[in-house]
């Protein structure tokens, strides 16, 4: 059962993409590739359901593990791919109608759409850590593709500083890799299964320490960069302002949590090895700097999607600062907040997209008037913007409380207290901007631009999820959520 | 062979890299600097090669037999074409001087060599000397990225620290284990794919590979 849904999973967008790109049938790729996003996700929530269930479970002669945080992660990338893959059907056409891509550049972009997204469901389904490492290394050669689709100067100069940033920090991570795996054969002896986490978790304890805070460091710098945490943040903003809105979404919404999970691994069995401060403070170190770096970013801003790129070095600032506060209440608020911060997100990027194409400009100065003349993404953009700052009732607001509560537990108050007050400093100016461009009133000439229903429903979904989980959560939710802190704390 | 020989072999080989990486820091040929990554690739190919035999395990074989076709044939091919597509400059421009280079290099190698002399790793092969080497390389590929501006300086400079990084592996764990070692190629070689791809662009929209032009987009 679990083997047919990973196969479905990883398999399906694989061979959907390689199939778009054999057939070359620039028609029938989008919808192909929708097809195999919604495949991917019927996988993924038969495999979520199984894990609640009956527990982690292995599977291809312990290749293939799954538990509940990779449950987190995986729903997720499926949930926005789907979405992003909708979004896409009517955004690419628009491009191609306006001539800023070529008729043949759709079958580029579906195949490596659907390429990008077999690679991240490789990432939280990877028993082996260097498999783990392969797979992250492989979303950045695929998703630097599709940032430069648009062949300007700025997309390459934002693809280029994204291969070259992207493969040294992947570079890093593989360096503390291979110290785990030295750790790890100085114990099990050399074998495939060193890396395997199954293998890895069971000895934790048992690494030698130096070896793994040598490791961790590596790891966290490495896999950091990939996650946006500031000063190695600078290729983000560029990539996600270039990319095509969908990406800059799926950027945003899931690669970057992709490299999350993989500290996160790491993390447990930096903690068994050598105890929780260690890691702790680096993570708190990180978090709060990328959140604060972020603040100045945001204020100044006039390009909307670099707004929104420096908001995610901000949010997952949030998140690694949680995971260093600790303990049962911030892990919670970790996840809840890498959860809100993904739907939310990809949404926001998503409207801001359709926002752009309405009004041909990035820059906040030339839009006028959002709820107007673009009423669904307008509207998306207040409403998310609201979220993302953390106004309750919505998740991130509930996330960014449980942080500075477990900060309290946790006898970490003024750290808490630091990161609240600058993710406050960033939510106003992160609102005032959106709020300056939703009430403008419009320029006269500018038509309303009604979209496409399957746009609409892409543009609202993740964040109408958002709402749903903010506001009434489903057992089922909670107890996901539950069960993946059980494995951060390595239970 | 036995273990002892090929453990000075390898340290030998380590060192000759490190001198390498210090003389691409140097040159201001890209020519010259393509020549020197491929020998330092070669060293790196040899060591794997006296690692696998002194230890009879055919993975390290396969590693370094990988290592040849990739890093010594296939990767300095593709390099090769971004050369000879780009009819106009082949010198370096760096933002530090040839002296201050090397002499930058030199110091990192003796800092790195007197602090991670006595470090927790025992390593496999017992070339104790090599670790601080390898990680010499490692930052001596990312000192020439950053100090050098034209793209594929900048590619030569990931494929440094590839190598320093590829020659810690071997001598800590015998290299990775081989399904890894053939993703970590695979990738390897789609990212200078891509980046030859990118060169080309590079070459079409601003006319160079200096990335001085890779500047538009701040704040």
């Amino acid at each position: 059962m679990i083997e047919i849904a990973v196969a479905c999973l990883v398999g399906v967008p694989l061979a959907c993409g390689l199939a778009i790109w054999a057939l070359r049938l620039p028609g029938a790729a989008g919808p192909a590739a929708l097809a195999a996003s919604i495949v991917a996700l019927v996988a993924a929530a038969a495999i979520a359901t199984s894990v609640q269930a009956d527990g982690a479970q292995s599977a291809y002669g312990g290749w293939v593990y799954v538990d509940s945080l990779s449950v987190v992660v995986l729903v997720l990338i499926c949930v926005v791919g789907v979405c992003a893959t909708a979004n896409s059907l009517s955004y690419i056409a628009h491009d191609v109608a306006h001539g800023e891509l070529r008729e043949q550049d759709q079958i580029r972009y579906y195949a490596l759409l659907m390429g990008f997204m077999a690679t991240m469901l490789t990432v939280p389904v990877a028993n082996n850590l260097g498999i783990m490492w392969v797979a992250i290394e492989a979303t950045t050669v695929v998703s630097v593709l599709l940032v430069s689709i648009y062949r300007t100067g700025p997309a390459l100069e934002a693809a280029w500083k994204y291969l070259v940033l992207g493969s040294v920090g992947i570079a890093l991570a593989l360096f503390g890799t291979m110290m785990t795996y030295y750790a790890s054969t100085s114990i099990v002896g050399e074998s495939g299964n060193a890396l395997n986490w199954t293998v890895l978790a069971r000895s934790g304890g048992a690494l030698e320490p130096d070896v793994m805070r040598l490791a961790f460091v590596f790891v966290l710098v490495g896999y950091g960069t990939k996650a946006g945490l500031a000063p190695m943040h600078t290729w983000l903003p560029d990539a996600h302002s270039q990319a095509p809105s969908p990406i800059s979404g799926l950027l945003s919404g899931v690669l970057l949590n992709c490299a999350v999970y993989a500290i996160l691994r790491f993390r447990v069995l930096t903690i068994a090895a050598v105890g929780s401060s260690y890691p702790d403070h680096l993570m708190i170190g990180f978090g709060l700097f990328s959140i604060a770096l972020a603040v100045p970013f945001l204020l100044v801003q006039h390009d909307i999607k670099r707004m929104l790129g420096y908001s995610s070095v901000e949010h997952m600032g949030i998140i690694v600062l949680a995971v260093g506060i600790g303990g049962p209440i911030a892990l919670y608020a970790a996840m809840l907040h890498l959860v809100a911060h993904s739907l939310t997100k990809s949404s926001l990027f998503f409207a801001a997209g359709s926002v752009v194409q309405a009004f041909k400009t990035r820059s906040m100065h030339r839009m006028r008037g959002l709820i107007r003349v673009t009423p669904v993404a307008g509207s998306v953009l207040l409403v998310g913007a609201f979220a993302l700052v953390g106004f309750p009732p919505f998740a991130m607001f509930s996330s960014e409380y449980g942080a500075v509560a477990g900060s309290f537990a946790h006898g970490r108050a003024i750290i808490g207290v630091a990161g609240l007050l600058l993710v406050a400093l960033a939510g106003i100016s992160l609102l005032s901007h959106i709020i300056q461009i939703a009430y403008r009133e419009p320029r006269r000439g500018v038509t309303v631009r009604r979209l496409p229903a399957p746009a609409v429903l892409s543009i609202v979904t993740p964040l109408a999820l958002m709402v749903w989980v903010s506001v009434a959560p489903p057992h089922q939710f909670r107890t996901a959520l539950d069960d993946a802190v059980a494995v951060l704390e390595g239970r | 062979m036995t273990n002892q020989f090929a453990s000075s072999a390898i340290d030998v080989l380590s060192l000759a890299m490190l001198v390498v990486a210090i003389g691409i820091m140097w040159t201001r040929s890209l020519g010259r600097a393509m020549l020197l990554l491929g020998i330092q690739s070669m060293m790196l190919a040899t060591a794997a090669a006296y690692a696998g035999l002194a230890t009879n395990s055919p993975h390290i074989l396969v590693g370094a037999g990988l290592t040849l076709i990739v890093k010594v044939v296939a990767v300095p091919a593709i390099l090769w074409a971004v050369l000879q597509r780009i009819p106009t400059s082949h010198d370096v421009q760096a933002s530090v001087g040839q002296r201050t280079g090397v002499a930058i290099a030199t110091l990192l190698a003796v800092v790195f060599a007197r602090t991670l002399g006595g470090q927790p790793f025992h390593t496999a092969i017992g070339a104790e000397r090599v670790l601080p080497t390898a990680v010499t390389v490692m930052v001596i590929g990312i000192l020439v990225m950053v100090t050098h501006r034209q793209a594929l300086a900048q590619i030569i400079g990931f494929l440094v620290l590839e190598n320093g990084m590829a020659l810690a592996a071997l001598t800590a764990t015998y290299g990775m284990p081989l399904v890894v070692e053939f993703g970590i190629f695979l990738d390897l070689l789609m990212a200078v794919f891509v980046a030859f791809v990118y060169t080309g662009r590079m070459h079409v929209i601003f006319g160079s590979l200096d990335t001085e032009h890779l500047r538009s987009l701040r704040g």
